[in-house]
């Protein structure tokens, strides 16, 4: 103990929990700022397979990640998650949950039906969804053969279909979870409001756009804030199913900086580092642009 | 943002050099073969392999049990991995980790590039001592050879014939090809009775790339392949046998003769396919006979074999078969008492190892009885003797070639079939990448 008798509680306070979290701090500096400078520092290398050794070459890395098609697809794709989280999985969860926002019968039962396969395991959903996108014999199959006898789709061996068979599962992975967020936002809203509304005789679809909606901002730009993030890094259920399809119509960034450095002991560690951080600096933009948007927009209201 | 392995793996050890580091701790001992520590000290060996599965885990744990009570002063540390994690972790810790003493081993180029960068003990001497070389089969310890030495020694021993339903054959009076213009027939004519010819599940590639491997052995002769990975002069990649091979491969995807989707499903579904009779034919490894006894045991009399179908033009003997070792142990040059872990591969190897594969369904790459071998099943007894009247066996290309090229070839036979590529460009990619690489 050695701060003066001067100092005032709240900052003696402050100091002393900055002790409290130095640990931590050590430890996301070991195992996620180092790594990261790390990985900046490998990106510079040539290092074409796990046993050779690295060798510098500056930016060369990069020159070839621009000109690699792969690259491109994959940063594609991670584009086409996003804007179809953002214009599909959030409006169908912000339909559920104002439907279950009202008093309708079996209203628990909806929600942890819906919010189920968020408790699922990854895994789990993508073997699932591999057996309903299963050719000829599927779920997906079988229920179209009952009008077409003859019918069989690759789905996720087909290059056109493979990325939209795993991002609608991904969406049905998700929406529940947002669905939970804007149903607690919806009971954050005072009651009194839709009263009124209703007693100036407003329709429900007016006091949705008038109450609602404005009042759930925060929590649409929460929920808009993640799923962004989170498809910019979206990873394991692609990884897990579209594995078959051909390399352009199957990768998203994550999946295929990971396949460079790791799958069948490629060990491509300088080219993968560098794809890495290409992925760091992408989401790195558009996460601040995210940030910094919101925060104008709180500025402006 | 995914963390570069070598700095995990670099703080991970600097946090455990730090706990190893304190007082009374083992202390490094000295370099390899300068000095046998005395009898009475313990020495614990780490040994790594991927035989998780029951029948080859129970045979190696009781080798090693029996080693152990021969070494009463030696501990083997065994740990069991998942086959693809396996190449992950294998790959990574060859970079810059800590490889165990003994180490599992398909052969072939992962083998070769881990020997031409020292990683690995050359066992060439050791093999002469006590006549250990001659206890086994010629062609799986050369997968384990480069440049006439050997660096590991094989265990199991694997091939891939055309499996058939002789019964559905039977059924519908047909007859197994023989050529590859009698395999495009059968498969019009399978299809028009509403049966799949050929069972495929491609999601991991590598079934797939099996007819790739096939049609350009048959077309272009095994040597072409060995040069081209060797890069002797004249021969590439982009000859127009494998270009050929492509190209045949695509005139069996446009006879419609794959189960439908093959390259989105995987290779369980496809297994059912044929173990339910929904397909005829199954072109996949002898590893596909134990999981058949076990998913339906009343299938494997109905399972019969053929080498795959001659090319008529084509160069290549019409007997090879793909095949190759699917477990070999080898000594890490790090290891600190080479002696024991040699001791060791020993007991891996012996008759009683060689007897007890056979009697878990399973070819030997060792010598063993005739009676040994009555014990295998009988559709593992057929493709073996298919590997018997083979002259070479065309080892599968992702295990010959060094990984970055096995990834090439995976991909871009999987392109073939999935239409993106066309034979010519992925003959070209190969060839491209294999002239940056090796």
């Amino acid at each position: 103990m050695t701060s003066a008798p001067s100092q005032t509680g709240p900052a003696r306070f402050g100091r002393g929990l900055f002790r409290f979290l130095l640990p931590a701090l050590v430890v996301y500096a070991l195992f996620v700022i180092l790594p990261i400078g790390e990985a900046f520092r490998l990106s510079l290398y040539r290092w074409p397979s796990a046993i050779s050794e690295p060798v510098f070459c500056g930016l060369r890395n990069f020159a070839a990640l621009m000109r690699d098609a792969v690259f491109w697809s994959a940063l594609g794709h991670n584009v086409l998650l996003l804007v179809l989280s953002l214009v599909l999985q959030l409006p169908i969860a912000l339909m559920l949950a104002v439907f279950l926002s009202y008093p309708v019968r079996g209203r628990r039962l909806f929600r942890t039906v819906f919010f189920a396969p968020m408790v699922m395991p990854t895994v789990a959903i993508a073997v699932l969804w591999s057996y309903i996108y299963l050719p000829e014999q599927g779920l997906l199959d079988q229920t179209i053969r009952i009008f077409d006898n003859s019918f069989g789709g690759a789905w996720l061996g087909n290059p056109r279909t493979a990325m939209l068979c795993v991002f609608a599962t991904i969406c049905w992975r998700y929406v529940g979870f947002h669905m939970v967020l804007f149903m607690a936002g919806l009971a954050a809203i005072p009651e009194e409001l839709y009263e009124a509304a209703r007693m100036d005789g407003a329709s429900e679809w007016r006091a949705f756009k008038a109450i609602t909606l404005p009042l759930l901002k925060p929590t649409i730009r929460v929920s808009a804030t993640l799923s962004i993030i989170g498809s910019l890094k979206y990873f394991d259920l692609v990884y897990m199913m579209a594995a078959g399809a051909p390399e352009k119509s199957r990768e998203l960034m994550a999946t295929y900086v990971y396949r460079l450095g790791f799958e069948g002991g490629q060990g491509r560690f300088g080219y993968g580092s560098a794809a890495a951080v290409a992925l760091f600096l992408v989401a790195l933009a558009v996460s601040g642009t995210v940030t910094f948007m919101g925060r104008r927009t709180n500025e402006l209201t | 943002m995914r963390r570069p392995a070598r700095s995990l793996v670099l703080f991970a050890s600097v946090v455990l050099g730090l706990v190893l580091s304190a007082p009374g701790c083992r202390r490094r001992v000295a370099p390899p073969g300068s000095s046998e520590p005395p009898p009475d000290e313990e020495i614990r060996l780490r040994m790594w392999h991927i035989m998780n599965y029951e029948g080859p885990r129970e045979v190696i744990a009781d080798a090693v049990a029996r080693f152990e009570t021969a070494n009463p002063n030696v501990v083997v540390e065994v740990e069991t991995f998942e086959n693809d994690a396996y190449k992950q972790k294998l790959s990574i810790e060859a970079a810059g980790g800590e490889l165990p003493d003994i180490l599992f081993t398909w052969g072939g180029g992962g083998l070769a590039e881990l020997a031409r960068a020292g990683k690995v003990l050359d066992l060439t001497q050791e093999l002469a001592v006590d006549g250990w070389r001659e206890r086994f089969l010629d062609a799986p310890l050369d997968f384990c050879t480069l440049d006439g030495r050997v660096y590991a020694v094989p265990i199991d021993l694997a091939c891939v014939p055309l499996w058939y339903n002789a019964d559905l054959f039977a059924r519908h009076e047909l007859d197994p090809p023989r050529t590859f213009a009698e395999l495009l027939e059968l498969c019009g004519k399978l299809r028009a009775e509403g049966v799949t010819p050929l069972a495929l599940g491609n999601m991991k590639q590598w079934p797939g790339a099996f007819y790739f491997i096939y049609l350009a052995t048959r077309t272009g002769g095994s040597q072409l392949f060995f040069d081209a990975a060797a890069r002797k002069p004249g021969a590439t990649f982009d000859d127009p046998a494998f270009v050929e091979a492509g190209e045949k491969l695509r005139q069996l995807v446009d006879a419609n003769a794959f189960s439908t989707g093959f390259n989105g499903i995987d290779v369980g579904p496809a297994r059912t396919q044929f173990l339910n009779e929904q397909a005829a034919m199954y072109l996949m490894g002898t590893w596909l006979v134990a999981r058949a006894l076990e998913e339906k045991p009343d299938f494997p009399p109905k399972m019969k074999c053929i080498a795959f179908p001659a090319v008529e033009s084509g160069q290549g003997e019409s007997a090879t078969v793909v095949g190759g070792v699917n477990c070999g142990f080898a000594v890490s040059r790090s290891c600190e008492n080479p002696d024991r872990a040699v001791t060791l591969l020993r007991f891996l190897t012996d008759a009683q190892v060689g007897e007890e594969w056979c009697r878990i369904g399973r070819i030997p790459a060792l010598r063993v009885r005739d009676e040994a071998l009555a014990e295998l099943p009988v559709p593992t007894r057929a493709a073996l003797d298919l590997l018997k009247a083979a002259k070479t066996i065309q080892p599968y290309y992702d295990q010959h070639l060094p990984p970055r090229l096995a990834e090439e070839h995976k991909k871009t036979t999987q392109e073939i079939f999935a239409g993106t590529l066309t034979p010519a460009e992925a003959a070209e990619r190969m060839e491209k990448l294999a002239g940056e690489t090796l």
